[in-house]
């Protein structure tokens, strides 16, 4: 589903990807684990082709097409979703709104009828369910003062909504407690199938419990310097980043 | 002045004195007519060294010889339909000046609209007992209320009973279908004490051609009465529009306008609003969206003559291509005016390369016990909410479309719940997209 090949990057000026090699197949999940500063955000950044982020080299393969020839809202409707690390908060716009017209969007890529208010509120309504967010949350601006765990639950369900063929979560873990976590975990897991793939990027180990992964990596310095399984997250949460770093000098 | 100019302001002159010698309609305006005659011919057209005409020039409007307004006709016209009007209560309209009410409805439960010229009857309150106009706005301080009151022939007096809670909006709509016409629509208002209501203006231009409009509202509000206005302003592209609005509130008395100006070639819309009672309290909003070359100008002035009055302004501007807008917002807190509560903030999108905006807070205070702030943003759309749009497979135009209505949302939201909205948003809307068509920041 997705290549990458000795990818290159920058953020602004700064080149921050040194080669990166990496392949998702459908029905993967994989993690990418890494101290601040490895390039994690700018890999999910690129592969969601936020301007400012920008490929020196190599290339991104996404079902054979150069990924980053394609718009950002031609990859969500292709099926790729990025959640964010901090959800945008958008006032005076509503989420229900929003969310309506998104999956609009991408169910006239595909040729599928819009969905029109009815229609959409039964969907949205079973999706919430399943992250346990409250209703009222579609009638507000979207993510405005919304807490850390209900933008990150608005984020898993705007992917159930989406249903993407490949998922990349950005620090999704980052600000939730124990309970957040594991909600915003299974609404991850629910999407779990044979035909899509997921990028899960973290700092911490934690979040794999609740996602586990069949492929981890290591990024460090802008390259993948290991890749193993599951157990490799174990590992590093008992040593550390520095026993990569070590390893690596 | 130019000559243009000049044969403008002699043509005004002239077409007052023939109102004032044939026996004037409106007898309360015989004071203020005069000191009307007065200003236009020692003033003539503001001109662009005067400070409150800084951004705003009149130019164009002196190359036009505009026909004066002419006397009321007979014929009985009907009251012009609009998406507002549909789903208002009692109803009245100004069409070319002649005053026009919906016989069905046109006195109502707690209110009633009556033409200002009209003879006085035993039934009916005149104007001239509402003691409103012509004791509310002042002529000599501006040029388009000088005008209207050289020239006004008839208008619209409202009455709201004491205590009356009306439900369903009141609506007036104006209409100039006449090009190059001038015309001076009026209107007094007085919510007597204890009333709430809601008052929705429609101001329309339809066809083509040059209109020049000079509106002056006179409001008073009495004690603890709490009046809305909503002034929708429609005007075509080639239009100059003014709206004046004058407005006393007693004690307790509450105010709110909401101006939506989404059309005219150049608009002018001064607001006046003197807290003259304790615990009154004013808020104006107001949205202003511009496109192509137009020209919007709001200015303000909020006196706080007493003690324990409240005073909120919002105006949000959208300009797009190389469309303008001035604000200027002007709060004066007399010395007694102890425990003044005011709030200024004038927030700006700039859509267009080439649209400006310049706005200016000018604050008096003459008290110390008091609470005032003031702010003012010019920015445009947020990059990171068009990505976060874009990245949920929101095309890019689209995108802009919703973050630009998000940012006028704030403003539809805060009129009252039974004016129709939905018909506000659609011609939103369309304002909109209008001013973000050519744009592609």
């Amino acid at each position: 589903m997705l290549e990458i090949k000795n990818l290159h990057a920058n953020a602004g000026d700064e080149p921050i990807l040194r080669g990166i090699d990496l392949e998702i197949a459908a029905g993967e999940v994989h993690a990418v684990m890494g101290p601040n500063g490895s390039g994690k955000s700018t890999l999910s950044n690129i592969l969601a082709g936020r301007p400012g982020y920008s490929v020196t080299d190599g290339e991104v393969l996404y079902s054979g097409q150069d990924l980053t020839q394609i718009e950002p809202e031609d990859r969500a409707r292709e099926g790729i979703f990025l959640a964010f690390q901090y959800p945008v908060e958008i006032p005076g716009v509503s989420n229900n709104y929003f969310l309506k017209a998104s999956v609009n969007a991408v169910r006239a890529h595909r040729g599928e009828p819009e969905l029109d208010a009815m229609e959409f509120l039964t969907l949205s309504q079973e999706k919430m369910k399943i992250v346990d967010m409250p209703t009222d949350l579609m009638n507000r601006s979207i993510n405005e003062g919304f807490s850390g765990g209900e933008k990150k639950r608005n984020e898993v369900l705007q992917m159930l909504l989406l249903e993407p063929k490949l998922s990349i979560l950005d620090e999704t873990d980052s600000g939730l407690d124990i309970d957040a976590l594991r909600v915003v975990a299974q609404g991850v897991n629910s999407l779990r199938s044979p035909e899509r793939a997921m990028l899960v990027i973290t700092h911490y180990q934690r979040l794999l419990d609740y996602i586990v992964p069949d492929h981890v990596h290591v990024l460090s310095g802008g390259r993948i310097v290991r890749s193993g399984g599951k157990e490799l997250a174990l590992e590093l949460e008992e040593k550390g980043y520095g026993w990569i770093e070590e390893t690596n000098a | 002045m130019t000559s243009a100019e000049r044969r403008s302001i002699s043509g005004w002159l002239e077409a007052s004195a023939r109102i004032t010698e044939r026996g004037d309609a409106l007898p309360a305006l015989r004071e203020a007519r005069l000191q009307s005659v007065t200003a236009l011919s020692e003033q003539g057209l503001p001109t662009r060294r005067q400070e409150s005409w800084k951004y705003t020039s009149l130019a164009e409007i002196a190359k036009i010889e505009w026909s004066a307004p002419a006397d009321p006709g007979e014929d009985v016209l009907s009251l012009p339909s609009t998406p507002l009007s549909r789903q208002a209560g009692l109803k009245a309209g100004l069409v070319d000046g002649q005053f026009v009410s919906d016989a069905e409805s046109s006195d109502g439960a707690g209110a009633r609209f009556e033409s200002m010229a009209k003879v006085r009857t035993s039934e009916s309150v005149h104007v001239n007992d509402l003691e409103v106009l012509g004791q509310v706005a002042d002529p000599k301080l501006h040029f388009f209320t000088a005008l209207n009151t050289a020239l006004v022939r008839d208008g619209v007096c409202l009455e709201i009973d004491r205590d009356a809670q009306i439900t369903s909006p009141l609506h007036l709509s104006i209409t100039d279908s006449k090009s190059e016409a001038l015309s001076c629509p009026r209107l007094a208002v007085r919510a007597r004490a204890g009333s709430r209501s809601t008052l929705v203006i429609e101001h329309l231009t339809p066809g083509d051609g040059p209109r020049l409009s000079a509106f002056v509202s006179e409001v008073i509000v009495e004690p603890q009465a709490e009046l809305d206005l909503v002034l929708v302003q429609r005007g075509g592209a080639e239009s100059f529009l003014a709206s004046n609005l004058y407005a006393q509130q007693e004690q307790h008395g509450q105010l709110r306008v909401h101006t939506l100006t989404l059309g005219g070639r150049l608009v002018r819309n001064e607001v006046v609003s003197v807290l003259s009672g304790q615990g009154a309290a004013v808020d104006l909003r107001g949205l202003f969206i511009g496109s192509d070359e137009r020209h919007i100008d709001h200015q303000t002035t909020i006196d706080h003559a007493v003690s324990h009055c409240t005073s909120r302004e919002l105006y949000k501007g959208v300009l797009g291509d190389s469309s303008r807008g001035v604000f200027c917002g002007r709060i004066i807190v007399r010395p007694d005016a102890q425990k003044t509560d005011s709030q200024q903030s004038n927030p700006n999108l700039l859509l267009g390369e080439r649209a400006e905006i310049n706005t200016q807070p000018q604050l008096e205070i003459y008290a110390d016990d008091v609470r005032c702030s003031h702010g003012s943003t010019i920015g445009r759309l947020d990059p990171e909410a068009l990505f976060y749009l874009r990245s949920r497979a929101i095309g890019p135009e689209a995108a802009r479309a919703m973050l630009t209505r998000g940012f006028a949302q704030e403003i539809v939201d805060s009129i009252p719940q039974h004016v129709d909205r939905t018909e506000i948003e659609t011609l939103i809307v369309e304002a909109l997209a209008a001013a973000t068509s050519r744009d592609s920041s």
